[in-house]
């Protein structure tokens, strides 16, 4: 776990405040790249894989069946949001202007919402969803012991994990559960879409990253409209032509889910008319890919810029000036046909920033913030929890969270979108965390029996030269285990017999008779009529 | 599949390509060279060659090739079966070591290594089929020593050959059981091209007089030749009648074919180093290449270095043109990035080379490898970019990722400006500027990675970063998936 080394004090100079610390940062070494603007390809894609249809897992159906309409929409607001000058504590004017003589909103240019939170007088876009009863503000959200690397931040967010490094997040756990086959039998639609945030945690499992994800708006825009990722209609002369249109050609047909993509996207469009900033176009897009039904759950936007260590009036201003809009304009938009209440807008962001202004018109890194929740399911408007002390704060000199984000997150899987309090609770790391009032409630009476559904484990394990396969055999079962390379074809069969209940080792150099070679191969095991598959390495 | 669309926009000559300030000696048609007569270049190969005229600098590359002496025998190289104490495990062991000599062979000789190679995909053999590890060092050590020689004496020496007579039947070829697969292959694929000046009868009186060399003293050991088993009857070849042997077929052979023969190879020698569209420069380049190399013998060194210091050859319609076989892939990756690697590496590279459609001595069939388009399909692309992760994601895991950002640093004077970066790292893989700009935003996005935009914007950020590894680790990945990176 990483501190930061060199906590500003409080009164140090104007001058270092620019300057920032290097970031001690502990980011993961995944042995897969994901999705580097590369749309779809989790994990390895096997092109001649046998593709037989698998009888999903127990826990997989049951989840599935649990399913209902519902989709979330992350925004991510990169770089650690200043929440005092969002949500402003206006019940202790005095207090805060203090803080921040020198950045803070003067009283006259601020919208109240409610006797005690106002925000800025240019979120006009938010004071109308406001006012329309589909905004909630959850106070002070964080978790203990602040980390203040965006990069360890971050990934604690995305991988609910703060005491240890965890390399999966919390949908890419979700979506492991839903898709055990995922390497050979990936759904149709895309289980996430995800614009920007190359490198988040969040939608990353074991094995494979269950987002299909673009680098910039510009990529997904390009998918969406041609149901291609390369243009191959404007291309130069001559032969060398001929050979780039053939490479983007194939290259396209790699792409898993560029055409179900295109599909909604060209079955609808958007109704309200959108700015030309960073968060808009990306909204957008997912507003006609939701209203063009594509299916996809859980979608994840984009925009950064929120580090305002200087110059924060106007960096920060432009930022929320792009959220109050678009976020008007997206609801608005699903409004049209009738699906503003399928879908809850959250906001998170690494961290908040400290009370104090610094000496640069900015703030530096600081701790708990206002975590913002939209859409006509909130059951209208209101403030969830306490904000902060103003005044106390912790060893860094920053507020002490009074919700833990993680609650939030366990409200969302359990009211949103009515998963099992057992579900939830494997997805949060079997932490149990408080579901909070948020004016969402599941409708759904659910029958589906979770006390069935044995979770089948396995996994690769590394040790020394070997290279095992470790499974827990819930009951007594006949197993298959075979392995494959990495491009999909059978190089032998590990394993083919009954196994009893309890853990079983399998040595995989040992058991396959031919010589393997180093690198990348898959298992898939079969038992029961169910299929699980996972990637391992020979070293 | 079908391969080109157009015909070659490429109207310039074989006359000698002289720089101007219009067409300037620089990086890219050193890069140019090196990836087609090379396995790529490292930076000092390329400051080096700047300092050469391209003349010069061609003459070097090929007189180096041609003097190089062949990759020495190993212990093994001549062993039939009974000098082996454990067949099955030594002749794998052997055959793995020889492959990965091959490939480290092919990384540090230039020319000599690209035509040695071109050579085992003209004159194929399949270690499937021979499955003796002394035969293929064999076979390779006449590759090495004829590639650039003289084409009718490799023609007769690559006959005799132990993996090449076991491969196409010679072995088997005897005067009271006569078998036409080498002499069909002979005329067909190695000399004249299908249905090029050559009948059935040709074939069946060729098979007779190739007969003879189905003898050897041990199991897998040294074939020659003897009577007894040799059909010494009269045959007529391309209407020439006598008691015909072996060394007979390939006199007769070129004297009679000379044309036609060196119009194939040249052609082949022209889609291979050049560009794959040949459909309106058959009367001018090809044939100038062909009479080229009909005034000198069969010499291929004048021809070859005709070519490569044409201006033809160094026309802008030549770059780009020829997708990378899986083994440029990652020859050229290692040789431009200059990276670490060791056995263990070179070995997982080549098992991928072989999953995604090219096993050295093991050519798909006795055509070769067809190359061009037909290297590429869904599966095979996604193959490649996978066998570029593997590369990097070892040298990450083992303590090397210090060498991304020497790269880095190295190409772009140690800028802090992420999209001069991604600008440079892209443009140093790729043959050209990239067709659509947009690309280069979109690979500076990925190249930012999750770091906040204003450490960029305030210079807080550069490659001394701890993300920056992480970073340039990201981009390479990248820049391997783009379409760009599969062409040459």
């Amino acid at each position: 776990m990483c501190k930061n080394h060199t906590i500003p004090e409080k009164n140090t100079s104007k001058n270092e405040k620019s300057i920032h610390d290097k970031e001690h940062s502990t980011w993961n070494r995944r042995s897969f790249i994901q999705a580097l603007g590369l749309a779809g390809a989790g994990g390895i894609m096997l092109g001649h894989a046998s593709v037989t249809a698998s009888k999903p897992s127990p826990l997989s159906v049951a989840l599935a069946a649990s399913e209902n309409d519902n989709i979330l929409v992350i925004i991510r607001l990169k770089g650690g949001n200043d929440g005092l000058n969002t949500i402003v504590p206006i019940y202790d004017y005095a207090t805060y202007a203090n803080l921040r003589p020198n950045i803070r909103h003067q009283q006259s240019n601020l919208i109240n919402l409610n006797a005690d939170f106002a925000i800025p007088n240019y979120m006009g876009g938010l004071e109308s969803v406001w006012g329309d009863g589909k905004m909630k503000v959850i106070h002070g959200v964080g978790y203990p012991q602040q980390n203040l690397s965006h990069f360890r931040s971050a990934a604690i967010w995305a991988s609910t994990d703060d005491i240890s490094v965890e390399n999966t997040g919390w949908w890419g756990r979700y979506y492991e559960d839903l898709y055990p086959d995922y390497l050979v039998n990936p759904p149709e639609i895309p289980p996430a879409v995800q614009i920007g945030s190359i490198g988040d945690l969040i939608f990353e499992g074991n094995d494979s990253n269950y987002a299909f994800s673009v680098a910039n708006t510009e990529q997904l825009a390009n998918v969406a409209q041609n149901g291609v990722q390369h243009d191959v209609t404007n291309l130069p002369d001559c032969v060398y032509g001929d050979k780039l249109l053939f490479m983007r050609a194939t290259t396209n047909t790699t792409i898993r889910y560029s055409s179900v993509i295109n599909d909604a996207y060209m079955a609808s469009s958007n109704s309200s008319s959108y700015s030309d900033e960073n968060l808009a176009k990306q909204l957008a897009i997912v507003a006609r890919l939701i209203k063009g039904n594509l299916g996809t759950k859980v979608y994840m936007v984009t925009l950064d810029g929120f580090d305002t260590h200087a110059n924060q009036i106007d960096d920060q201003r432009g930022l929320l000036e792009d959220l109050s809009d678009s976020i008007k304009d997206f609801y608005d938009d699903l409004a049209a046909t009738g699906m503003d209440d399928k879908v809850l807008t959250m906001t998170i962001s690494e961290f908040g920033r400290r009370p104090y202004e610094n000496g640069s018109n900015g703030t530096d890194h600081g701790a708990a913030s206002p975590v913002m929740l939209f859409g006509a399911g909130l059951d209208g408007n209101g403030f969830v929890g306490t904000h902060p002390n103003l005044t106390e704060w912790d060893a860094d000199d920053n507020l002490i969270p009074t919700s833990d984000f993680r609650d939030i997150y366990s409200t969302v899987l359990t009211e949103w979108f009515c998963l099992d309090p057992s579900v939830v609770s494997s997805i949060l790391l079997n932490h149990n965390y408080q579901n909070l009032d948020l004016g969402i409630t599941c409708q759904l009476l659910s029958n589906t029996d979770f006390s069935d559904t044995t979770r089948f484990v396995h996994i690769p394990i590394y040790q020394n030269n070997r290279t095992l396969i470790e499974i827990n055999m819930p009951n007594t079962a006949n197993v298959d285990i075979r392995l494959y390379d990495m491009m999909g074809r059978e190089v032998g069969t590990l394993e083919n017999k009954i196994l009893y209940p309890g853990k079983h080792s399998i040595d995989v150099k040992e058991k396959i008779r031919t010589r393997l070679s180093y690198g990348q191969y898959i298992y898939r095991i079969s038992t029961g009529g169910q299929f699980y598959s996972k990637s391992i390495q020979i070293r | 599949m079908e391969t080109i669309a157009n015909p070659t926009c490429n109207s310039s000559t074989l006359a000698l390509y002289e720089p101007s300030s219009q067409n300037p000696w620089d990086t890219r048609k050193i890069n140019h060279v090196y990836r087609r007569l090379g396995f790529g270049a490292s930076q000092d190969d390329v400051d080096a060659a700047l300092s050469l005229t391209p003349g010069q600098f061609i003459n070097s590359l090929v007189d180096t090739a041609h003097n190089m002496q062949p990759t020495p025998a190993p212990y093994w190289g001549y062993y039939s079966n009974d000098d082996f104490s454990d067949y099955e495990t030594q002749n794998f062991e052997f055959f793995d070591q020889w492959r990965l000599q091959t490939t480290k062979d092919l990384l540090e000789e230039n020319l000599r290594g690209r035509l040695a190679f071109f050579w085992m995909n003209h004159f194929v053999t399949r270690f499937g089929i021979y499955f003796h590890a002394p035969y293929a060092f064999q076979y390779y050590h006449i590759m090495q020593v004829y590639a650039l020689g003289n084409f009718k004496e490799f023609t007769r020496a690559v006959g005799i050959n132990p993996a090449m007579l076991i491969f196409l039947n010679g072995y088997e070829n005897t005067n009271y059981s006569p078998n036409e697969n080498y002499a069909r292959e002979l005329f067909e694929l190695f000399t004249l091209g299908e249905g090029n000046g050559y009948t059935q009868n040709d074939i069946t009186e060729t098979a007779r007089a190739l007969t003879g060399y189905n003898e050897w003293d041990e199991e897998n050991g040294a074939i020659y030749f003897d009577p007894s088993s040799f059909d010494d009857g009269v045959k007529t070849i391309f209407g020439q009648t006598g008691n015909w042997g072996y060394d007979d077929v390939v006199d007769i052979l070129f004297q009679e074919k000379g044309s036609e023969i060196a119009y194939y190879i040249s052609e082949k020698l022209y889609k291979f180093f050049v560009s794959p569209a040949t459909d309106n420069i058959g009367q001018t380049i090809i044939q100038e290449l062909a009479q080229t190399l009909i005034n000198n013998n069969f010499e291929m060194v004048p021809m070859l270095k005709k070519l490569f210091k044409s201006q033809h050859f160094f026309d802008e319609h030549s770059v780009g043109v020829v997708i990378k076989s899986p083994f440029d892939v990652v020859l050229n990756f290692l040789k431009e990035t200059d990276f670490y690697y060791n056995d263990t590496i070179l070995n997982a590279l080549v098992y991928y080379t072989g999953l995604v459609g090219q096993e050295i001595y093991d050519p798909v069939d006795v055509a070769g490898w067809q190359r061009d388009e037909t290297w590429i399909n869904a599966s095979t692309l996604t193959g490649r970019w996978a066998l570029i992760d593997e590369f990097l994601d070892y040298l990450d895991q083992n303590g090397h990722d210090s060498i991304f950002v020497d790269l880095a640093k190295a190409l772009t004077n140690n800028s802090k400006d992420p999209n001069f970066i991604t600008k440079t790292l892209v443009d140093h893989f790729m043959c050209k500027e990239l067709y659509t700009l947009s690309d280069y935003d979109i690979a500076t996005d990925i190249f930012k990675w999750e770091v906040p935009q204003n450490y960029y914007d305030q210079g807080i950020w550069d490659l001394d970063s701890n993300s920056a590894p992480y970073q340039v680790m990201i981009l390479l990945k990248h820049i391997a998936r783009m379409p760009e990176f599969q062409l040459k």
